[in-house]
C-alpha cells in the first residue's frame, strides 16, 4: 500500500481495520450502547432544565445583555458625549448628538442630547462598554427583548437612563 | 548653494533657509508647533529639535525652525537622542495638560495626540495638581480652554502680523502663561476663525463647530468660497449630509493659508429649512398660446401646484416656446446670476440663444459688501459674487454691465412677456424695482435653491436648483482664476444642480442629446469660449489655473 492509498478519506473502513465485521458496520452495539447511558441518566434525579418562566437562571457576571446608561452621584447622566463607544461599535447602532451641558452643571461641559441605540442592529459585543472613558455605558443583565415593533427596539436616552443597572457581584464590591 | 547632510543624505539647499521647512519640503516630517510657514520664527515649543553639527556649531541638539541652512551642515531628525529629546518635550507639555480628549473637539485632528502616541511615553511620572487656566471667549467666534493650551503663541503671532490686529497675547508667567485678550480688546477681526486653524491643539475652537460633529466622521470635499470675487480655496467639511464647517486650503495665489469669517461662516443656507427641495409652478397648466400674454395673471395672485421635477421642466420649455411662436423670440429675456458656475453661465446663455434666441440676457448679483485689506495682503473684495468675472466672459462683457437694465426696460415697455431666471443667490436683495417688473410679467420661471428666495415670489414654475456644496464646478475668480469646486453633498429632494436643469431643457428644445457632467460641459466650453481656451478641467486641479495662457505665469513658463 503506498502512502497515498492508506490515507484515502473516503476508504469505508479505516486502514488497518479487519474486514468484514458485520455487526460493527451496522454500528448496532453502538446503538444500544448509547441508549443504555442515555436511559440510565433519565433517571437520575438531577435536572439541567429549568422551567423558565417561572423560574430565572443565574446570569453569568460577563453576560451581555441590553445597555444601560449610568448616572452619576446627582443622578445625571455620567455620559460626555465623546462619541466612543459610537466609534467602537462595529454594527454602527449607536448614535449621539452632543451639545454643550445646562448652565447648571458647573463641572462639565458636553453631555449627549440625544443618546440613541438601535437594539435591532447590535450585536451584543460590549465594545461600546470597553470603549467607554467614563464608565458611563454598560451592558446589563438583561436578557428578556421581546417587543411588538421595531419602534420599541429604538432605544432613546430615557429608556436607556430607565434600565436596571448591571448586578453588582460579591466579589466586585 | 550650501550642500547639507540630512540623516546621512546630502541635499543641495538654499542659504538661510531655516532647516525645519527644508526637511519638510523634502518630505522628511520633523515635528513641530510653534513653526507655521506664514508667522515669524519664535521657537518656544521645542519640538523640532534634530541633532546637527557644522562649521561654527557647537554640535548636540537644537531647534531646527531656528536653524539655517549652511555649508557643510549635518543633521540628524531621527537620532535616538532625538527621540529622547522629543518625548521629554512631549512629558513636559503634558505635565499641566487635562487630557480632555474624549470632550475635546480637537481629538483626531491634535498634534499633541498625534505626537503624543508617535513620540511620547504611555504615562506620566507626575503626580503634582496641574495648574488650571481660565476658559473664556476671546471674540466673537473663538473660545480659549487655556488648560489646553502650549502657549506656541502662533495665535499671537497671527493677531499680530496676518490680520495686524494685535489682540492677543501672553499674560502672566512660567507654568501659568496663559493667552488672553489685551484688557477690552475682544478678537473680532475679520479673520479670528484662522486662529483656531493654526492652533495646533484644542485651546482656540470655533463656536460655531463646537460640539457639531468628531472630526474622524466626517467627510471633505476641496471647494472655492463662493461668498466674494476672490474665491479663497477651501475644504468643505460635511456630517451626516450637512455641511459643519469651511476651512481654509492653501493656495498662494490666491489665500495663502486663511479664510475670513465672512466666507467661512457663510454656509447655514446650504441646510436651512427654506431649501427647496421640490418643483412647483401656479397658473401655467391650461396656458394656451396668445390667452397667456392676454390674460396672464401675475405670479403672486396664484395658488401653488407641486409638480415633478420632469412636468415643471417641459412646462418651462412648452410655456416659454409658445412664448417665442406668439411673439417672437424678443419676448423672452435670460436673467443669470453670478453665483452660478462657469459651466452653468455657458449652459444658460446656450439655451437662451440656441433653445430660445433670446436677445437680452442680464446678470444679477449680490449686493456688494464692504471691502477689506489685511497686514498680511489678504483681502476680502467688496463684490460679494464667485463669479462675475465668469459672467463677464460667458454672457458676454455687455450682458454682464447693461444686460439688466436692458431687460428691465424691456419688460416696462411691455417687449419682454416671459422671463427665464436662474441661480439663487443666499442672502440677495435685490433692487425692488426689478421684483415689480418681474411680477407683472406674464410667465416667469426660476432656478432657485430658497423657498422664500425674492425670484421665487414671482415665479411661475420653480425649479430646484443646488447651492455651491452641491454641484461640481467651475467658478473664476476676480484674477481670472478658473477654480474647481466639488461636490461635497447631495441636493435636497429633487433638486438638482442649475448645470443638469440646463441641459434637460435644451435636450427639451432639442438642442442637445444628454446631459454631461461638469467635466464634460467645461470641455465644450474650453472648445467654444476663447477666454477658457486651452483649459481643460482635469488640469484646474486643486489650484486652478488663470484664464489666458499669458496671465498665467505657470502656463506661460511651459
Ligand atoms: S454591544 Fe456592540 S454592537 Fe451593541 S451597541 Fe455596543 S458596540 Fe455596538
Ligand atoms: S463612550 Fe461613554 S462617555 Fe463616550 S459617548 Fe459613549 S457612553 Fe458616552
Ligand atoms: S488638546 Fe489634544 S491632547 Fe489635549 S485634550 Fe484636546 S485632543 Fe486631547
Ligand atoms: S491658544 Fe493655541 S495657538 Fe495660541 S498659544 Fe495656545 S496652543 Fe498656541
Ligand atoms: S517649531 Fe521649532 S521650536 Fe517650535
Amino acid at each position: 500500500m503506498d502512502s497515498h492509498e492508506a490515507h484515502d478519506p473516503h476508504a469505508s473502513v479505516p486502514p488497518g481495520a479487519p474486514a468484514g465485521d458485520l455487526a460493527r458496520d451496522l454500528f448496532f452495539p453502538e446503538i444500544v450502547k448509547g441508549m443504555a447511558n442515555t436511559i440510565k441518566h433519565f433517571f437520575q434525579p438531577q435536572k439541567f432544565t429549568i422551567e423558565y418562566p417561572e423560574k430565572k437562571k443565574d446570569i453569568p457576571r460577563d453576560f451581555r445583555g441590553e445597555h444601560a446608561l449610568k448616572r452619576d452621584a446627582q443622578g445625571r447622566v455620567k455620559c460626555v458625549a465623546c462619541f466612543l463607544c459610537a466609534t467602537a461599535c462595529p454594527s454602527e447602532c449607536i448614535h449621539i448628538v452632543a451639545g454643550p451641558t445646562p448652565a447648571a452643571w458647573t463641572d462639565r461641559e458636553k453631555y449627549p442630547v440625544k443618546f440613541d441605540i438601535d437594539m435591532l442592529r447590535c450585536i451584543y459585543c460590549g465594545m461600546c462598554e470597553e470603549a467607554c472613558p467614563c464608565d458611563a455605558i454598560e451592558l446589563t443583565s438583561k436578557f428578556y427583548q421581546v417587543s411588538e415593533t421595531r419602534e420599541e427596539k429604538y432605544f432613546q436616552k430615557d429608556k436607556l437612563l430607565q434600565q436596571p443597572e448591571k448586578r453588582e457581584y460579591p466579589d466586585e464590591a | 548653494m550650501p550642500t547639507i547632510k540630512v540623516n546621512g543624505k546630502e541635499y543641495d539647499a538654499p542659504a538661510g533657509k531655516n532647516v525645519l521647512q527644508f526637511c519638510l519640503d523634502q518630505g522628511l516630517y520633523v515635528p513641530h508647533y510653534c513653526y507655521h510657514p506664514a508667522l515669524t520664527i519664535a521657537g518656544n515649543c521645542r519640538m523640532c529639535i534634530v541633532k546637527g553639527s557644522g562649521p561654527g556649531l557647537r554640535p548636540g541638539l537644537m531647534t531646527s525652525c531656528t536653524l539655517p541652512v549652511q555649508d557643510k551642515l549635518e543633521v540628524e531628525t531621527e537620532a535616538p537622542d532625538v527621540q529622547k529629546a522629543r518625548e521629554g518635550v512631549l512629558e513636559f507639555l503634558l505635565i499641566n495638560h487635562p487630557l480632555d480628549c474624549p470632550v475635546c473637539d480637537q481629538a483626531g485632528e491634535c498634534y499633541l495626540q498625534d505626537y503624543s502616541f508617535k513620540y511620547g511615553r504611555d504615562r506620566s511620572r507626575f503626580v503634582e495638581k496641574k495648574v488650571t487656566k481660565h476658559t473664556k471667549d476671546v471674540g466673537r467666534n473663538i473660545r480659549i480652554w487655556g488648560n489646553r493650551c502650549i502657549v506656541c503663541t502662533r495665535c499671537v503671532r497671527f493677531c499680530e502680523e496676518v490680520a495686524g490686529t494685535g489682540e492677543l497675547n501672553v499674560v502672566e508667567r512660567g507654568d501659568h502663561s496663559i493667552i488672553d485678550n489685551f484688557p477690552g480688546l475682544p478678537m473680532d477681526n475679520l479673520l479670528s476663525g484662522n486662529t483656531a486653524d493654526i492652533c495646533p491643539v484644542g485651546a482656540l475652537l470655533d463656536k460655531d463647530f463646537l460640539y457639531q460633529a468628531r472630526v474622524w466622521y466626517m467627510e471633505t470635499a476641496d471647494s472655492v468660497c463662493p461668498t466674494c470675487s476672490v474665491g479663497c480655496n477651501l475644504k468643505v467639511d460635511t456630517y451626516q449630509g450637512q455641511v459643519k464647517r469651511l476651512r481654509p486650503r492653501e493656495n498662494q495665489a490666491v489665500n495663502q493659508w486663511w479664510l475670513c469669517d465672512i466666507g467661512r461662516y457663510n454656509h447655514k443656507f446650504t441646510s436651512a429649512p427654506n431649501r427647496l427641495g421640490l418643483a412647483k409652478t401656479r397658473g401655467v397648466a391650461t396656458a394656451a398660446t396668445a390667452a397667456i400674454a392676454a390674460t396672464a395673471v401675475s405670479a403672486p395672485a396664484l395658488e401653488w401646484e407641486r409638480c415633478s421635477l420632469d412636468g415643471a421642466l417641459a412646462r418651462t420649455w412648452e410655456t416659454l416656446d409658445k412664448f417665442v411662436r406668439a411673439e417672437g423670440a424678443g419676448a423672452v429675456a435670460g436673467l443669470a446670476s453670478a453665483w452660478l458656475s462657469n459651466e452653468e453661465l455657458f449652459l444658460f446663455r446656450k439655451f437662451m440663444k440656441l433653445g430660445i434666441g433670446a436677445l437680452d440676457l442680464g446678470l444679477v448679483a449680490h449686493q456688494d459688501g464692504e471691502a477689506h485689506a489685511f497686514k498680511s495682503g489678504f483681502k476680502i473684495h467688496a463684490d460679494r459674487n464667485p463669479n462675475r468675472r465668469g459672467a463677464q466672459e460667458l454672457l458676454g462683457a455687455d450682458a454682464a454691465k447693461d444686460g439688466l437694465k436692458r431687460v428691465l426696460d424691456g419688460i416696462r415697455a411691455g417687449r419682454i412677456k416671459a422671463v427665464l431666471a436662474a441661480g439663487g443667490i443666499p442672502g440677495w436683495e435685490p433692487d425692488p424695482a426689478l421684483l415689480a417688473a418681474l411680477r407683472k410679467l406674464a410667465f416667469v420661471a426660476v432656478l432657485d435653491v430658497a423657498e422664500d428666495a425674492p425670484l421665487v415670489s414671482v415665479a411661475h414654475v420653480v425649479l430646484p436648483g443646488a447651492t455651491w456644496v452641491e454641484k461640481d464646478g467651475t467658478f473664476t475668480n476676480a484674477q481670472g482664476r478658473v477654480q474647481r469646486c466639488q461636490r461635497a453633498l447631495p441636493p435636497p429632494g429633487v433638486a438638482a444642480p442649475e448645470s443638469d436643469l440646463l441641459q434637460q431643457l435644451l435636450v427639451l428644445a432639442g438642442k442637445r442629446e444628454k446631459v454631461l457632467s461638469a467635466q464634460g460641459v467645461f470641455a465644450e466650453l474650453a472648445a467654444e469660449v476663447p477666454a477658457f481656451a486651452g483649459l481643460s478641467y482635469r488640469d484646474l486641479g486643486g489650484q486652478g489655473k488663470c484664464l489666458g495662457a499669458a496671465a498665467d505665469p505657470a502656463v506661460a513658463a511651459r
